[in-house]
Order: C-alpha cells, then sequence, then structure tokens
C-alpha cells in the first residue's frame, strides 16, 4: 500500500489540474496539448494511447492477482475430539511404511524398534518361564524362545539364527524389505507367546474378573 | 489479534480499467460511464474501517451435571460491548478438546449492534472428566469484506461431568502404622466412636460425665482413632501418555486427569493430606494439604497447568518431548522425575496414574519406591488389539504391570471404557490393605 | 464435482453457504436480463435459468450421496444451460443482438457452477470467471448501442453484487461450514454491496449529465489520466 501512496499524490495533483482546467479556461491554453495531438494525428489516436495504457494496466493487474490470491483466517474445527495416536501407532507406521531413505543410511530408528521388541521378548520370556532376566535373555539370544526363525533370526543377538534366506526372498516379493518382514514376524511372536501363558493358565488381571 | 487484510476487491481494478478503456478505444461514451461505477466500487474496499471487536461471551448448559455419554445443550450468547456495529461477525466456539459435539455447530455468524447480543447452541456428548472451555475464535470483517480481525473471547465455563469413588487404596505409611487411613480402633482421636466401660486408668477428660450424673455408671468415651496420610496424586502427562485407543475416543491423559480428580473428592472428603503432581510439558505441584482452599488450588492447578491439558502435543512438540536425548528443557522428564523425587517427604505415598505406554514411567515408579515411597499404580487401558503395534503395545504393558506387581506395587488396571474407577478401586482395595 | 460429498474429512461440509449463492446467482441473472429486452433473448435466458435450476438439483442430489443421479442432472442442467446459447443463436433477429446476450449466457451458469460447487478447488475462478463474461456482454452491449444507459450500469452493478456474494458465500462456508446460522450476515453484506452499487450508478448518471462535450481537450486528457492513476493507486 505504502509504495502505491505516491501514484495517489499524483493522480490527486493530475485531477487538480483537470479542475483548474474546467474551471479557468486560460490555463488549457498554457498546456501544449495540441502539438501532441497533431504528432500523432488526430486527438482520438491520442485518446487511444491512453486507452491501451489501461488495458495494459489490466493485464499486470490480472497477473497480479493469480500470483498473489486471497488471505483470510483459518477458525480451528472444535467439533470433534482433539486426536491422538493408538499405543503401537509408531510401530504399525515403521513397520507398514517403513523408513526414509535419510533414516535408512543415517538414522537410529531400526536400531531402536529392533532393541525394543528384543527387550519386549525377554520380558514376555520372563513372564511365561517364570525365569530370571538373565535367563530369558540368554534364550531370545540364541533363538530358543520360539519356534519361528524369521522372529528369532530378528532379535537374537550374534550368535542367534541368521535369517532363513527364503524369508528374505519372500519379504522382498511381498515388497517389504526384511527389516520390515523380521519386525512384524518377531511382534507377533511376542504377542503370541503372551497370549499362550494365558491359555496355560497363567494368572493374568483378567481370569481374576 | 490478528489483523489481515483480505485482498478480496483488487480484481475490481482491473475491471474498471478495462472497462474504461475499452470505452475510449471504441469511442463510447456509455461505456467509458462504466469505467465510473467499476472506479466506484474499487473505491469502496477504502471507504470502510477496520472493525473494532469488543465483545462478551457467556456459556450456559441445559445440564449442569450430566453423565458420562449424556447429551448437553451449550448455549452461546454474545454481546458487543463495542461502541460501532459488527456486520459481518463470525464465532466458533471453543469447544472442550476432549468434547465431541453431536448435533448443531458451534459456529455462528451474526451482525451485531453495540449493546446487543446474539444466541446459538449446540449439543455436545458429555465424557468423563471436567472439561474447561477453550477461548471462543472470532472473525470480524468490515462491511466489504476488505479487513478481517481475528481474535477469541474467554470466559471461564467448565462442563463437570463427575463420577466418585467411594475410597482410594491406600497403602502402609510405615512399618507401624495401621493400613487403612482411618483405623476402627478406639483411640484419642476426634472422631466419637462409642463408650466403653471405664477401665482403670482412662484419663478423666474422657470419662462421660453426663452418664455418671444420670445413672452413675462410670463409663468412658472412645474415639475413632484417625492418623493421618499425606498422598499425592501423580498424573502422567508425558508425550507418551497421549495416546487413545481409537481416534474419536479421550486419550489416556483425560482419563486419568478425571481419575485423579475423582480421588481428589474421594480423599478431601477424608482427613488425609492430598498433594497433586504432574509431569509432561512441565513440573507441576501442589503440596499435600486439606481443607476447602486447598481443594480450589488444586481445582485451579488442574483447571490451569499446561501440565494437565488434554491437548496432544502437536508434531513439534512431539519432537522435543518425545526426548530421544532429551534436550528440551520444558519436557525434560528427566529432571522433572528429581523434582519430584526431591518434593515429596518422607511420609508422602504416591498415586500414579499413567497408561504405562512408555518404559520411562516404569522406571520413575520403580525408582520411587526403591526410594522409599509407596506407590500405588493406576493405569488406564487405552490399548487396542486392532494392529500388530496395537497387540504389542498391549504386551508392552502387560509386562510392565508385571514388573511393578513383582516389586509389590499394587496396579490397578482399568479400562475406562466399560469400568468405573471406583469399581476398580474397591476391588483392587482388598488386595492392598 | 468435488469429490467431499455430504461432509470432508473433519466432518463439517464447508460448501458456498446458501443464500449468498443464491443471491450470486439471481444478480448475474437479473444483469443479463437488464441487457437483452427482446422476446427471443428472454426466451435464451429462460432456458439458461431452467438449466442452472437443474443443475442446483443435481448438485443438491450429489452431495447428499446419490452420486450416479445427482451427476447426471447436474450434468443435463449444465448442457441445457449450454444449449441457451444456441437459443438466441437461431431466434434472435439481428447480430447485435445474438453478440450482446450470447457470451453473458454463459456468466449466471459459471457463477453456479462455483458456488454448488462443481470443483471446490476452483470455486473462486469459476465465480470470477462468470462475472468476467457478464462484463464482457455488457461492453459488447454497449459497443453495439443495445441497451440505455440506466439498464447497462444498473447491469454492471448487479454484476459487481453477484462476484462478491459468490466470494462471500465461499469464504463463510470456508470458515463456518453449512450447518451454522449464516444468513444475517449474508444479506447485510449483499445488501451493503448494493446499495452502495446504487450509489455508484447514481455518481456515474450525474457525471454523464455534466456533459463534458464542451470541456477542452486538455481537461478530458488531465481528467482520464487522472483516472487511471487513482485506480492503480486504489489497487487493494
Amino acid at each position: 500500500m505504502r509504495a502505491r501512496t505516491p501514484v495517489v499524490v499524483l493522480g490527486v495533483a493530475v485531477f487538480a489540474l483537470a479542475l483548474g482546467v474546467l474551471l479557468t479556461p486560460g490555463l488549457g491554453g498554457a498546456i501544449p496539448v495540441a502539438d501532441a495531438v497533431d504528432a500523432a494525428g488526430s486527438d482520438y489516436k491520442l485518446f487511444v494511447v491512453f486507452g491501451a495504457v489501461a488495458l495494459l494496466l489490466v493485464l499486470v493487474v490480472v497477473g497480479l492477482r493469480a500470483v498473489g490470491g486471497q488471505a483470510q483466517a483459518t477458525p480451528p474445527d472444535p467439533e470433534h475430539v482433539r486426536t491422538a495416536p493408538a499405543p503401537g501407532a509408531e510401530f504399525d507406521s515403521v513397520v507398514g511404511g517403513g523408513v526414509g531413505l535419510r533414516e535408512q543410511l543415517f538414522g537410529d530408528e531400526r536400531e531402536r524398534v529392533r532393541g525394543r521388541l528384543r527387550e519386549t521378548a525377554t520380558q514376555t520370556v520372563m513372564r511365561r518361564e517364570n525365569c530370571g532376566r538373565e535367563t530369558a535373555r540368554e534364550r531370545v539370544e540364541n533363538g530358543t524362545w520360539t519356534d519361528d526363525r524369521d522372529a528369532a533370526a530378528f532379535v537374537g543377538g550374534e550368535r542367534g539364527p541368521s535369517p532363513p534366506v527364503s524369508s528374505r526372498v519372500t519379504a522382498a516379493l511381498r515388497g517389504r524389505s526384511w527389516f520390515q518382514h523380521g519386525a512384524r514376524r518377531a511382534a507377533e511372536e511376542i504377542v503370541g507367546t503372551s497370549d499362550r501363558r494365558v491359555t496355560d493358565g497363567g494368572r493374568r488381571t483378567e481370569d481374576d474378573r | 489479534m490478528t489483523v489481515r487484510r483480505t485482498r478480496r476487491w483488487r480484481g475490481i481494478v482491473a475491471v474498471a480499467l478495462f472497462v474504461g478503456g475499452v470505452g475510449v478505444v471504441a469511442a463510447r461514451p456509455l461505456v467509458l460511464l462504466l469505467g465510473v461505477v467499476g472506479a466506484a466500487f474499487a473505491a469502496y474496499p477504502h471507504l470502510t474501517a477496520t472493525p473494532e471487536v469488543r465483545l462478551d461471551i457467556e456459556r450456559r448448559f441445559g445440564d449442569d451435571s450430566p453423565d458420562d455419554g449424556d447429551d448437553v445443550v451449550v448455549t452461546v450468547r454474545v454481546q458487543n460491548t463495542g461502541d460501532s456495529t459488527l456486520t459481518d461477525l463470525r464465532i466458533v466456539d471453543g469447544v472442550p478438546p476432549m468434547l465431541t459435539v453431536s448435533d448443531g455447530s458451534p459456529r455462528h455468524a451474526a451482525v451485531l449492534r453495540p449493546g446487543k447480543t446474539t444466541e446459538f447452541e449446540y449439543t455436545v456428548g458429555a465424557a468423563r472428566g471436567r472439561h474447561r472451555f477453550e477461548p471462543a475464535t472470532v472473525v470480524a470483517r468490515d462491511v466489504a469484506g476488505t479487513r478481517e480481525v481475528e481474535t477469541t473471547v474467554d470466559t471461564e465455563t467448565e462442563l463437570a461431568c463427575t463420577g466418585t469413588v467411594p475410597e482410594v487404596p491406600l497403602r502402609q505409611q510405615t512399618e507401624q502404622q495401621s493400613g487403612r487411613v482411618i483405623t476402627d480402633e478406639g483411640g484419642s482421636g476426634i472422631e466419637f466412636h462409642q463408650t466403653r466401660e471405664y477401665r482403670h486408668g482412662d484419663p478423666m477428660s474422657r470419662i462421660d460425665w453426663k452418664r455418671h450424673a444420670k445413672t452413675g455408671e462410670l463409663t468412658t468415651i472412645e474415639f475413632r482413632e484417625e492418623r493421618t496420610a499425606s498422598v499425592v496424586l501423580l498424573v502422567d502427562a508425558t508425550a507418551d501418555a497421549y495416546r487413545a485407543r481409537r481416534a474419536d475416543e479421550q486419550n489416556a491423559v483425560a482419563h486419568s486427569l478425571a481419575g485423579a480428580e475423582q480421588m481428589l473428592t474421594a480423599l478431601s472428603n477424608t482427613r488425609n493430606f492430598v498433594g497433586l503432581a504432574g509431569i509432561g510439558r512441565e513440573f507441576a505441584w501442589l503440596a499435600p494439604g486439606t481443607g476447602p482452599e486447598h481443594g480450589d488450588a488444586a481445582s485451579t492447578l488442574l483447571a490451569t497447568s499446561p501440565t494437565f491439558s488434554t491437548i496432544p502435543p502437536s508434531e513439534s512438540e512431539r519432537e522435543s518431548g518425545s526426548g530421544k536425548n532429551g534436550e528440551n528443557e520444558e519436557w525434560d522428564v528427566q529432571s522433572q522425575h528429581a523434582e519430584l523425587q526431591r518434593r515429596l517427604g518422607s511420609n508422602a505415598q504416591v498415586v500414579l496414574l499413567t497408561p504405562l505406554t512408555s518404559p520411562d514411567v516404569l522406571t520413575m515408579a520403580l525408582g520411587l519406591e526403591a526410594n522409599g515411597t509407596r506407590v500405588t499404580v493406576v493405569s488406564p487401558d487405552v490399548t487396542n488389539e486392532e494392529t500388530v503395534g496395537g497387540r504389542l503395545a498391549a504386551t508392552e504393558r502387560e509386562n510392565r504391570m508385571r514388573t511393578l506387581r513383582e516389586s509389590r506395587i499394587p496396579v490397578v488396571d482399568w479400562n475406562p471404557e466399560t469400568d468405573r474407577l471406583g469399581t476398580e478401586l474397591l476391588r483392587a482395595q482388598e488386595g492392598v490393605a | 464435482m468435488s469429490g467431499d460429498g455430504i461432509s470432508g474429512v473433519d466432518g463439517i461440509t464447508r460448501h458456498p453457504t446458501r443464500v449468498s449463492s443464491l443471491v450470486a446467482v439471481c444478480a448475474a441473472v437479473l444483469a443479463i436480463a437488464l441487457l437483452g429486452t427482446t422476446s427471443a433473448q428472454r426466451l435464451a435466458l429462460g432456458v439458461d435459468v431452467a438449466g442452472i435450476a437443474v443443475l442446483a438439483l443435481g448438485g443438491a442430489a450429489w452431495h447428499r450421496g446419490h452420486r450416479v443421479v445427482g451427476g447426471l442432472v447436474a450434468l443435463a442442467g449444465v448442457g441445457l444451460s449450454l444449449a441457451s446459447v444456441g437459443v438466441v443463436v437461431v431466434r434472435a433477429e439481428t447480430v447485435s443482438q445474438r453478440v450482446e446476450i450470447a457470451p453473458g449466457l454463459l456468466g449466471p451458469l459459471l457463477v453456479a457452477c462455483g458456488v454448488v460447487p462443481v470443483w471446490k478447488r476452483f470455486s473462486r475462478t469459476f465465480v470470477s470467471l462468470g462475472a468476467a463474461f457478464v462484463v464482457l456482454t455488457i461492453c459488447l452491449s454497449g459497443l453495439v448501442r443495445g441497451a440505455e444507459m440506466l439498464p447497462l450500469l444498473g447491469a454492471f452493478a448487479a454484476t459487481v453484487v453477484a462476484w462478491d456474494a459468490g466470494e462471500q458465500a465461499i469464504n463463510l462456508g470456508e470458515q463456518l461450514g453449512n450447518e451454522a446460522r449464516t444468513w444475517p450476515v449474508e444479506v447485510g453484506h449483499s445488501g451493503a454491496t448494493a446499495v452502495y452499487g446504487c450509489v455508484a450508478v447514481a455518481a456515474a448518471v450525474g457525471f454523464h449529465d455534466l456533459d463534458v462535450t464542451g470541456v477542452p481537450l486538455v481537461g478530458l486528457f488531465a481528467l482520464f489520466g487522472a483516472a487511471v492513476l487513482l485506480l492503480v493507486g486504489l489497487y487493494n
């Protein structure tokens, strides 16, 4: 707006001049308009120049409008409960969508997921077998906690089983990375292990109810 | 307050120039005259003033103490307290974050002359807890729609949908003291309990002299002995606790807060000292105390502290809040633990409300217990078994509950959708004592 | 058609509000009606309006979830509206009668497409384009000397009102949705624009009555130059 203020001032000045010319006919003679008319050929042609300038400005204004667009407030949407993710939603997104390329190369997201699964597997084995932490840890490391080789390989340590080649191929055929496949299998196996304990008649809160 | 130029009229200049230009080039005065109308409209947005927004807002409820799931009609009255007419006033009411509008719209538009009021209503489905309304968002435009003022109007409104819990399971304060907070052993407390036959050695002041005068019997008045406990209700409002079973349901922090509210009421009806603490956006603390003023202070803290906000952290907050390194000072959960540890006296016990969605809160509970603070965990269950991640999270929670129980920390597993907290606590009571 | 149906992702319908939409279409139709006074032109405009009504019905059905029926009806409405151009080309007696109204018949249709809305993302573009077609037809009418001064100026003011109401419908819909009560603001806003339009027309008539033919050339140049400069200065 401020940049256009001189234009408005100029416009007002020209308007004042026009009024002056209209009210005092003598003033008009002082401006050499006749020469301009002669140069253009006729007074009509001179008006056409004005009109053309105006039409040119139309293009400029329309262009600016197309670029600028409008501004308006975006009020909040209070109609619904402010959503929060479900427990485990991060895990689902990592397993479902994988991690980004940058994260794959430099991040520790995969190791965090693996560490978390390893810890949960240990805890669950402790709960199932009613054994100490060391024993459970050992069983997870060497992969004897489950029959599922993919799951065992995923959370197992260096001494544990290595993932079967067939699983890697199957995962690749389904369009998943080995990481996604392994993490999913490990999670399912941990959940299964946990449930098995309950069906074995273990003490669980739900049973007490 | 934001004042914005909408720029909606900027095209009219082009139209005025166009018709004027055509009129000149074609030498048609009538078309040139259209340019005058166009120029007048180009001046239109410059003739209006920025609206001056001064409003009062007031809310009323169809039902002041609804039950869980009831529909409550909210009537909003807005008054123009300024001196000028608001020609284009748009209002979006600040429905509490954990409530859902079931009928009508919390949005409204009105032309409001000075001193006049406008009214609108909508229906929300009540959910358990105390729900504070957020400021209403107001957008006011001038009559041409050139300038837009965006601001908020606030008034303290709270929709309380509270349940009651009969009793809070408290743990023994020290080895010698009785288990329940109010003992049924007769003693020298304040509350009358019973009379019994005089025994040698009873203090003179405790003899029922009235009865002696009437009947000649010597009896001793016994008072109910009361030993006050000091309880701190601790709400886990860390980034990991903002989890909900489904997108349209309350998150675990909201459940925890509703639970804390109920227990606060139950405990202030006894003579226990109750305190309040929260870990999350920042450390919130109210030292244990008693009496109505203390109760008010607790309500105020629950309503105003950012820690006790039910709004899940935004993406950016979550980045710093999930605390891979705990760099962010406000969300530095580690130092909040330390602060809590420092503030808890040797005599206080903690009732921790947490969905147990992170290993950190488990470490904290175990740490408190190891340092001699008695901990009871009340855990709203928000896990769902619909996805692998959900089932994994449920298993993790089971594991955490077991670890707590192994460390002799009682855990109340509470499904906020189906169970009332009171019933769960009573069930737990039998196990605690 | 915008693919969001009854409600958007967040459950709030954010279509252009009804009252302003109706005002927009009616003002656009009024502008054309002021220009076209012969029976052939009126017939074409009638066909145009009928087509828009059918389009509106189809849009309503679509947004209530009847996708197939609604879509077909809306398409028929657009077809009927477009046929009105054919009506005026065939039935009008002179070239100038055809020229002065044919592009204008697209105006109300485009405005209607913007506020139904046919394609929500481009609602504003539809409304602006519709208004532009009406302005074009007004200019043509002025060039072929088809209309008197007052109807011409009135039609121009009505076009501005139509555009303004259409945009107002869109921004109210975006900010408050369709469940909220918005009509007082819509009526107030469009009423004010219409009253101002009348003032603008009166000013133009007054300007005309000044009779500038006797004015020296320099004065005219200065007036026109001042007008252009001021318009650019007022660019909002």
